[in-house]
């Protein structure tokens, strides 16, 4: 396996404006170092307000870092020099999908428009050609061509989150990202979803970096774990290692809070 | 005698042109002391009978039940006012999206404070009652699993993270020492560690308090692990209902079984990265339900007979509603 992301030193910091006796409120997040393999699923887990959001949004671009450098296929694809280096990388390499797939919908233009603008935006595909390849990828992800013409609210909740999968591979991207992408859906519909992510990584070889509460699918389908904690990677290995050998404090109490979820029965 | 006894409730929303049959002859029953779930996927109605129970009802919905009783009072026929004080005094109720049903113009604590019954406070001057109102109103707060207090009940609903705001619904249902709990969906969204503190919290209110919880939720895993006996609806019809127990073992109805698989902690001997067995399609809006069982396009055991609705029925406590449930090719 190849290495296809590699992330080091990558820092951000908040600081809230301080008021009159009133201490400000300081946020750091990181230095974050970690690689991805290519095929390699990633799982991110941690409590509320840990950070795990946020770095998401600063691998996908949408956060800016204070420093640090992110690069993909050992090319240079982020850091403090090189603000451009992303744009010229065209923003096809590290894809996102956001936690409510609807709500990162626009509501006033069609599923096709929707799919178009990244391709627009970021290749030099004629407007048959992309028509193409949307049509092709609609039926990936398992919907139909029909699907171009829909709007939003004419979609069920699968097949929103569908659409916004099919949004985030269109430009063949090597890495996806996703923040909480199973929270939201029901329990069939959530395997329906987990089955096709599952599918379409075979497929394309793509590196998939998720943020789950849901454990359970986190140990069904990740290769590695990484635990944050107050911005800070506090561990990180293999799925079962980590689920079964935690070391971290914070890690046994997540581990085992979901242990007790478990009924005994299964472990007969 | 149970708290709660439903028995074939039906509701009906009138939407001008036509009228749909979102709940189609549900039964329920939730004993004092007994926690019993209520499951079932977006649009299976759950929230609707928790709306229906506790009254919350728009003018263009119609309810009839042959049976809907609080502790041996029939609810339908009660006026309004008697209906509310039993809603006042025994029921708590926990809505879905916490965040939204709090008032947004009045500090938490405030709202905590007058949703506390006067009954309930003691002392006989005014300062004394307002002193233990104040007391018996942090001491909850602190139950639920809220240690910052001074700042929470000094918030407005908008600066409170989600997980607070609903560990606080949570504190305002139980602060009038209920007899029965509604929760409806309480731990959605939540993180592990904090999900595990809620439950512990309803279970050990459940054993001290003899609490009778109706928990309404789709999270398979947290319900497990606390509750008796589980209600599985889809899409306004009860599919199967009994112990828990012997359902988690063996599921007759095949939405159950679904279900149960789509929860990858329950299969133990599943290979990591294989494909989650699961129902095809998706769920039917309440505009377009299909007639008879209303999982029959989803199924993959239907036949020609599931155009018709089929009768309950029922193996000692354990009840379902198929054609062709899961232990007929067995035996």
């Amino acid at each position: 396996m190849s290495q296809i992301l590699d992330v080091s030193g990558l820092t951000f910091r908040h600081s809230g404006k301080k008021r009159w006796l009133k201490k400000p409120e300081i946020f750091a997040l990181g230095p974050i170092d970690m690689q991805v393999m290519k095929g390699e699923t990633i799982a991110i887990i941690g409590q509320n307000r840990s950070g795990k959001s946020l770095l998401a949004k600063m691998l996908a671009g949408a956060v800016e870092p204070d420093a640090g450098t992110i690069s993909l296929l050992e090319r240079k694809y982020w850091s403090v020099k090189h603000r451009t280096a992303r744009k010229r990388a065209d923003i096809t390499g590290i894809r996102m999908i956001f936690q409510h797939s609807s709500e990162s919908m626009n509501p006033g233009i069609s599923v096709g428009q929707i799919l178009d603008e990244p391709l627009r935006l970021n290749s030099s595909l004629s407007e048959a050609e992309r028509k193409d390849l949307i049509a092709d990828t609609l039926v990936k992800v398992g919907l139909l061509r029909e699907h171009f013409y829909f709007y939003r609210h004419m979609l069920s909740d699968g097949q929103q989150q569908r659409v916004s999968l099919a949004r985030a591979i269109l430009p063949d991207p090597k890495v996806l990202i996703a923040d909480e992408p199973f929270a939201a859906l029901d329990p069939t519909i959530r395997s329906q979803t987990v089955n096709l992510i599952l599918r379409l990584q075979k497929e394309m070889g793509l590196a998939f970096v998720f943020i789950s509460h849901n454990l359970g699918i986190v140990r069904h389908i990740a290769d590695r774990v990484i635990v944050m904690d107050n911005g800070q990677i506090i561990e990180s290995g293999k799925t079962e290692t980590i689920f079964r050998w935690p070391q971290h404090e914070m890690t046994k109490k997540l581990v085992l809070s979901y242990q007790s979820l478990i009924p005994q029965q299964t472990l007969r | 005698m149970p708290l709660l006894d439903i028995k074939n409730l039906t509701l009906e929303i009138d939407t001008g042109t036509q009228s749909i049959k979102a709940l189609d002859k549900i039964n329920l029953t939730v004993n004092s002391g007994e926690i019993r779930a209520l499951v079932g996927e977006s649009g299976s109605g759950k929230s609707l009978i928790v709306q229906a129970i506790a009254g919350a009802t728009p003018p263009n919905w119609t309810i009839t039940a042959d049976r809907m009783s609080w502790s041996g009072n029939n609810l339908l026929s009660m006026s309004e006012q008697q209906r509310r004080q039993i809603l006042r005094k025994d029921i708590g109720v926990v809505f879905q999206n916490a965040l939204a049903s709090l008032d947004p113009s009045v500090t938490l604590g405030e709202q905590l404070e007058e949703s506390l019954p006067d009954q309930l406070v003691e002392g006989n001057w005014f300062w004394q009652r307002k002193q233990n109102r104040r007391k018996v109103v942090v001491s909850t707060v602190h139950k639920v699993g809220i240690k910052d207090h001074e700042h929470y009940l000094r918030a407005y609903p908008h600066q409170i993270p989600t997980d607070i705001g609903q560990k606080l619904m949570l504190a305002m249902a139980l602060i009038s020492q209920p007899k029965m709990l509604i929760a409806d969906d309480p731990t959605r969204g939540m993180e592990t560690t904090t999900k595990v503190q809620v439950l512990k919290l309803l279970s050990r209110l459940n054993q001290t308090r003899s609490l009778g919880i109706l928990f309404v939720s789709h999270d398979l895993l947290a319900i497990a692990s606390m509750s008796d006996t589980m209600t599985v609806l889809y899409c306004g019809q009860t599919v199967e209902s009994g112990k828990m127990k012997n359902i988690r073992k063996r599921p007759l109805h095949p939405y159950t079984k679904a279900l149960l698989d789509s929860a990858p902690s329950f299969t133990k001997d599943l290979p990591p990265k294989s494909e989650l067995p699961t129902l095809a399609g998706t769920i039917p809006t309440l505009q377009h339900l299909p007639i008879g069982c209303r999982l029959g396009p989803r199924c993959p055991r239907a036949q020609r007979d599931c155009v018709n609705v089929p009768a309950v029925r029922k193996i000692h406590d354990h009840s379902y509603s198929c054609h062709f449930p899961l232990h007929r090719d067995k035996s």
